[in-house]
């Protein structure tokens, strides 16, 4: 057994990053994320955590950083938020592109302008199409848990994983985390044996040229390796379950037995609604709910599984896709559609720039679900109208 | 070429790696058959060795020189010029007036650097030759042609008798250069040298008085004709006997032997005339140099007609003596210069005229008129084993003359046909050099003696030398016009990676060079010429 800590989510990515045994850092302060690194840089001073620390003057060189290095065959890791991971876009496709299993921890912060430090998702979304897996948490006890599994996955599948915390909520609220011994984490994630590595002494272009007759089928390999990924995360979180004690799949499903009405969310939303749920249980409402924990590569067959036979499902999203919707409505909207018996399916936008979503805007939104009749386009919840 | 890899069609996507990486290289594909233009990378020099009479190859031994291999350096110079501790004193620096760094900033101080490496070589060149060849060459002068002759002929073992009329070996250098310019020990050392290296000089042995020509026909094997220019050339003016020969006043002065007059008035401005008027008054007499040359026209080195003004000797320019008077102890010279005709007193007046060549001695076959009759390329004259020719004006060029003619010499003695050697062909020109690459930075000169120092201590050396230091960097400031110094540009701008880097050199593969031109541009020295594929 390991030892409990009373950890900051950000200092769970720390611990994650510590147990995972990373041996490049490269990172850029930005708020809220900067304790994660700041820890890390005291792990790597102390000598606790055996890595080089590089300072980089950007947030694109941070991220090129952590390529060379992935490139090179180290594990590498990096921390940002909101306008940094935007800084970092085009060597978010590098990465992904290149095949280097980076893991980057993204504290969910709403981007600018107007300046907010406070969370969201459009941050991460943003970078939804760049190639990168991406896990949404719920806890603090998941972040580090999914540092762990991130590269237990990305290094199988040669694809990067972006995992996602929500500023403040998250990032900086205390929580009792459990340490794992160093022991058991090593034998769950052997060091990094890169099968293509930068190698002096034997010359080899990475990531050059490709004309019009390789190109696609690069592509078609990424795609390919984000479908794998789908069964390795069920398979390493199943394993870690066996090890640590605690599961994870791609989704989670609560109180889903017998219920007719289904709340979808993300992040820490979902520790709210699983008490509004509880209660509504208790009030003998069949209500259920799917936590979304893995967006990309997106669980098809789960999320089928879990909301074709339902009445209604509400999808609580802290994001918007201007001009369109909330990004996880969308695309679980997108993922019934083939099914032949589908639930009606309504969108609720909340909680955007750290607005609260207490537990009673959730039970609001259930029962304006079980009311509505027909299905919306956005139903805002928590704007000043 | 076995080894190049074959290029990779995927037939599938399974065939291809997960990840974007080369899995073979594009070496089949021979680019260099697409060129036009190809580089060619061709050792040059720069206008310094060129004008330089003995073809020092300046930009090699600067590059050494700025490495600090301060000994491969002086080979370099020795490998052209025998004795660079007198050149570095003594030779008016063509080099640097054609040095392509003047359009930059100042040109290198080249002659303080050879002076500077050719004294390191002082008493190290008296080494036998490493065989005999049992040839007798006799040797007419020991001034620096006669000498560098000796030099260079007793090194290929041949047996070397040299004649010199005057009790000291060294020629005008012995007789006529004061030692604030040359020290004697300089001359000194390289005799010993010369006599350690086996040669044989025969002291107040005149050519022609003490030993017939003939004579030296009968008992050597090749002989060069290598004598001075110390005949005097009369004043051809009314009164022109009143004037005293400079040559004689010099030699008669650095012997010690320092005339009573105080006022003198020298006619004339070569060296000659020079070093007689700030040797006088050095010794704190009155000198007036009186010469028709303009200030440009002057012969003479810029630095002995400054350094002549700084210690205060008169200097009347474009001017003319019509005539010379005698007034009991007194000479009155009638002067016409831009300010109309005047006249002047003096106690001494000076012919300061160059001297002539004095061949009286040799047959008449070998004359034209008071010339010797030479082949300027070979040194050779119309008799057989006979050669000649010096320069009295230009130690570089008298050098030369030696050089010549030793080479000739042994070619004769080894019965080959007379080949002189080639010109540096190839010179880069200032408009070649890529000057972004270099910085601007004041020449270091060595430091001069202060009038006052001049005044206090005449007799000593008036330059100093270059600390070790200051030499390195001095040669730093060197372009290395045309001489590759491995700085790698062409090898780190070349986009196709066909630039070799052998021996820490630079080679074109021309197997993958597209002839784009980048290193041509990017060579900071000229070195890389771009040229039609097919000429």
């Amino acid at each position: 057994m390991g030892k409990k800590m009373v950890l900051t989510g950000n200092h769970s990515v720390s611990y994650g990053a510590l147990l995972s045994r990373v041996e490049v850092i490269s990172a850029y302060p930005i708020t809220p994320q900067t304790q994660i690194v700041e820890l890390l840089s005291e792990f790597v001073a102390d000598k606790i955590l055996n890595a080089i620390f590089v300072n980089v003057e950007s947030e694109h060189s941070a991220m090129s950083a952590c390529i060379g290095a992935s490139a090179a065959g180290a594990r590498a890791f990096t921390a940002t938020s909101a306008q940094g991971l935007a800084l970092m876009h085009e060597m978010l496709h590098w990465a992904a592109g290149a095949r280097l299993p980076i893991v980057m921890a993204n504290v969910n912060r709403a981007m600018a302008p107007p300046w907010s430090v406070w969370t969201d998702q459009n941050d991460s979304l943003a970078q939804r199409d760049t190639g990168w897996m991406q896990i949404y948490c719920e806890s603090n006890q998941e972040v580090l848990d999914t540092v762990i599994q991130a590269y237990k996955v990305s290094e199988q599948v040669l694809l990067p994983t972006m995992l996602v915390l929500d500023a403040f909520v998250l990032s900086h609220t205390a929580e009792p985390v459990e340490i794992y011994d160093q022991e058991l984490v090593d034998e769950y994630l052997p060091p990094y044996e890169a099968k293509y590595r930068l190698e002096p002494g034997k010359p080899q272009a990475f990531g050059s040229l490709a004309d019009a007759r390789t190109y696609f089928e690069f592509r078609y390999k990424m795609q390919k390796a984000m479908e794998k990924a789908l069964g390795l995360i069920e398979k390493e979180g199943e394993l870690f379950g066996e090890m640590f004690g605690r599961k994870y799949g791609l989704v989670e499903e609560f109180m889903m037995d017998d219920a007719d009405y289904v709340l979808v969310t993300s992040a820490t939303i979902t520790s709210t609604a699983k008490v509004v749920v509880k209660e509504l249980r208790k009030e003998g409402e069949k209500v259920g709910l799917l936590k979304m924990r893995v967006l990309r590569p997106f669980p098809f067959e789960a999320v089928r599984r879990a909301l074709g036979d339902r009445k209604k499902v509400a999808v609580i999203d802290r994001n918007i896709s201007f001009g369109h919707h909330g990004v996880f409505y969308q695309e679980i909207k997108s993922a019934l559609y083939p099914l032949e018996k589908r639930p009606q399916i309504f969108g609720y936008i909340t909680g955007l720039g750290g607005r609260d979503v207490t537990p009673k805007d959730i039970r609001d939104m259930y029962f304006d679900m079980k009311k509505r009749e027909k299905v919306e386009e956005i139903i805002w919840k928590g704007v000043k109208l | 070429m076995s080894d190049i890899p074959k290029p990779v069609v995927f037939k599938s996507v399974d065939e291809m790696p997960e990840v974007p990486v080369s899995v073979a290289n594009t070496l089949y594909n021979r680019t260099g058959s697409w060129r036009n233009l190809k580089p060619v990378i061709r050792e040059k020099t720069g206008p310094c060795a060129t004008s330089c009479p003995l073809w020092i190859d300046i930009p090699v031994f600067m590059d050494l020189l700025g490495m600090g291999k301060v000994e491969e350096a002086l080979q370099v110079i020795l490998k052209r010029n025998p004795f660079p501790s007198l050149t570095g004193r003594l030779c008016p620096r063509t080099c640097e007036i054609a040095c392509n760094r003047n359009k930059f900033d100042e040109a290198i101080s080249i002659r303080a650097l050879e002076r500077f490496l050719g004294d390191l070589s002082l008493g190290k060149k008296g080494k036998p030759p490493k065989k005999e060849t049992a040839r007798r060459v006799a040797i007419i002068g020991s001034g620096p042609a006669g000498l560098t002759a000796a030099f260079l002929l007793r090194q290929k073992g041949h047996m070397v008798d040299v004649f010199e009329r005057y009790k000291k070996p060294g020629g005008h250098l012995a007789k006529y250069v004061p030692p604030y310019k040359l020290p004697p020990y300089i001359m000194e050392s390289e005799i010993t040298d010369l006599e350690k290296m086996g040669v044989k000089f025969n002291l107040k042995k005149e050519v022609g008085k003490d030993i017939p020509f003939e004579k030296l026909m009968e008992t050597y094997d090749a002989i060069y004709i290598a004598s001075g220019y110390s005949k005097e050339v009369p004043l051809d003016i009314p009164g022109g006997h009143l004037a005293e020969s400079g040559l004689k006043i010099l030699e008669r002065t650095l012997e010690g032997n320092v005339p009573g007059e105080n006022r003198f008035a020298i006619i004339g401005s070569g060296l000659a005339a020079f070093h007689l008027a700030r040797t006088l008054k050095r010794l704190g007499k009155d000198v007036l140099l009186v010469a028709e040359a303009t200030e440009k026209g002057i012969k003479v080195p810029s630095e002995d007609v400054e350094r002549a003004r700084e210690e205060g000797v008169e200097i009347l320019l474009e001017t003319k003596v019509k005539g010379i008077k005698e007034k009991t102890d007194r000479r009155i010279l009638e002067i016409e210069g831009p300010e109309g005709t005047r006249t002047l007193e003096a106690e001494m007046v000076v012919n300061g005229n160059q001297g002539q060549a004095s061949l009286d001695f040799l047959p008449s076959e070998l004359l034209e008129g008071n010339r010797l009759k030479v082949d300027i390329k070979t040194a050779a004259t119309p008799m057989k084993g006979v050669f000649g020719g010096s320069d009295p004006a230009n130690i570089a060029r008298a050098i030369a003359w030696g050089r010549k003619a030793a080479i000739s010499i042994d070619q004769f003695l080894n019965g080959q046909e007379l080949s002189p050697e080639a010109r540096p062909p190839l010179v880069v020109g200032y408009k070649e050099i890529q000057t972004e690459y270099f910085l601007h930075e004041k020449r270091r000169d060595p430091k001069v003696l202060s009038v006052k120092e001049r005044f206090e201590k005449p007799w000593d050396e008036e330059v100093l030398q270059l600390s070790e230091t200051e030499a390195i960097k001095e040669a730093l400031r060197c372009f290395s016009c045309g001489h590759c110094n491995s700085c790698g540009n062409c090898w780190v701008y070349c986009p196709d990676q066909s630039i070799l880097w052998v021996d820490n050199a630079p080679q074109v593969n021309y197997d993958y060079c597209k002839g784009c031109g980048i290193c041509t541009m990017e060579c900071p020295r000229g070195i890389i010429d771009l040229v039609p594929e097919r000429e």
